[in-house]
């Protein structure tokens, strides 16, 4: 058995007791040009629909088109789960739900990951600990725990996690600041 | 002089090839499209085929110089790994348009 204590010890709880903040934009991983061109990418899930709405920003549509990309387990089945929220009423349901589930079809199974158990005690503590430093409600409690498990997937793979998700990646970057991540904006 | 046979040519099967080595591949894309077929199983069958091509020395050079490995068998490995097993995704999905509305969210 390793010597390594558990990942999920990385992490002491009792040492969280204050509201975080969040840190101005010069503080946190925008710069698409600090990102080795030669790193693996792992989309969340705002990527895909932003792309798909023609709203990322045009560097960062060009690293994508020229990067090797991983998709996270975590992120798809958020698409997954809102192809079957969708209102059957909507008329705009069933165009909506076919360029989501086109998005799932293209996306390999060999080039997405699922977070490891050990990734997902460490992202339930991280998300446990927000969720009472930040006092979130039990809707946001589920959501960061969402956010946590594919930031921890990113780490697991080597790649670095392309997110517009700035708040919740803030505050994980805080506890867990050696996670490789690019944030940006979505364009107007 | 003596032609080649057909089997030596269009790919008669020999002994198994060295195992890959990916640190024999300086780019990045080859070395992540190695990985992915190997992943998948594509890599690693017993047995190895020569194949022979005539093919433009410029062509050669260039793609030699862009992978960056010295012997054929090193540079062909590379232009099939990339052509079989690179990466599209990226590159898919940032061409497709606006084919969701502006105000489109995620509910979940």
């Amino acid at each position: 058995m390793s010597s390594e204590p558990a990942p999920f010890r990385r992490i002491d709880p009792a040492r969280h007791t204050r509201t975080l903040a969040y840190r101005p934009r010069d503080q946190l991983p925008f710069d698409v040009a600090a990102v080795p061109r030669e790193a693996m990418l792992m989309l969340d899930t705002t990527v895909y629909i932003d792309a798909q709405k023609a709203r990322l920003p045009p560097e960062l549509a060009a690293r994508l088109a020229g990067q090797e990309t991983v998709h996270s387990s975590v992120a798809l089945g958020e698409i997954a789960a809102s192809i079957g929220l969708l209102d059957p009423a909507h008329a705009g349901t069933p165009s909506v739900a076919e360029v989501l589930m086109e998005t799932l079809d293209k996306a390999d199974p060999e080039r997405t990951m699922a977070p490891s158990s050990a990734a997902w005690l460490e992202a339930s503590i991280l998300s446990g600990v927000l969720a009472r430093t930040q006092h979130l409600g039990k809707d946001a409690r589920r959501k960061l725990l969402n956010d946590a498990l594919v930031f921890l997937s990113a780490n697991e793979a080597g790649a670095v996690l392309v997110s517009r998700n700035v708040k919740d990646i803030d505050l994980l970057l805080q506890l867990r600041p050696g996670v490789r991540v690019l944030l940006y904006d979505q364009t107007t | 002089m003596a032609q080649p046979s057909p089997k030596a040519v269009t790919g008669g099967r020999s002994k198994r090839p060295a195992a890959l080595k990916l640190s024999a591949f300086p780019t990045p894309r080859v070395r992540h499209a190695l990985t992915f077929l190997s992943a998948k199983g594509i890599l690693g069958q017993a047995g190895s085929r020569k194949v022979s091509a005539r093919l433009d020395p410029g062509l050669l050079e260039a793609a030699r110089a862009k992978i960056g490995v010295d012997n054929d068998t090193d540079l062909l490995t590379a232009a099939l790994a990339i052509a079989a097993g690179d990466d599209e995704f990226g590159g898919w999905l940032v061409t497709r348009g606006a084919r969701l509305p502006a105000d489109f969210e995620l509910e979940f």
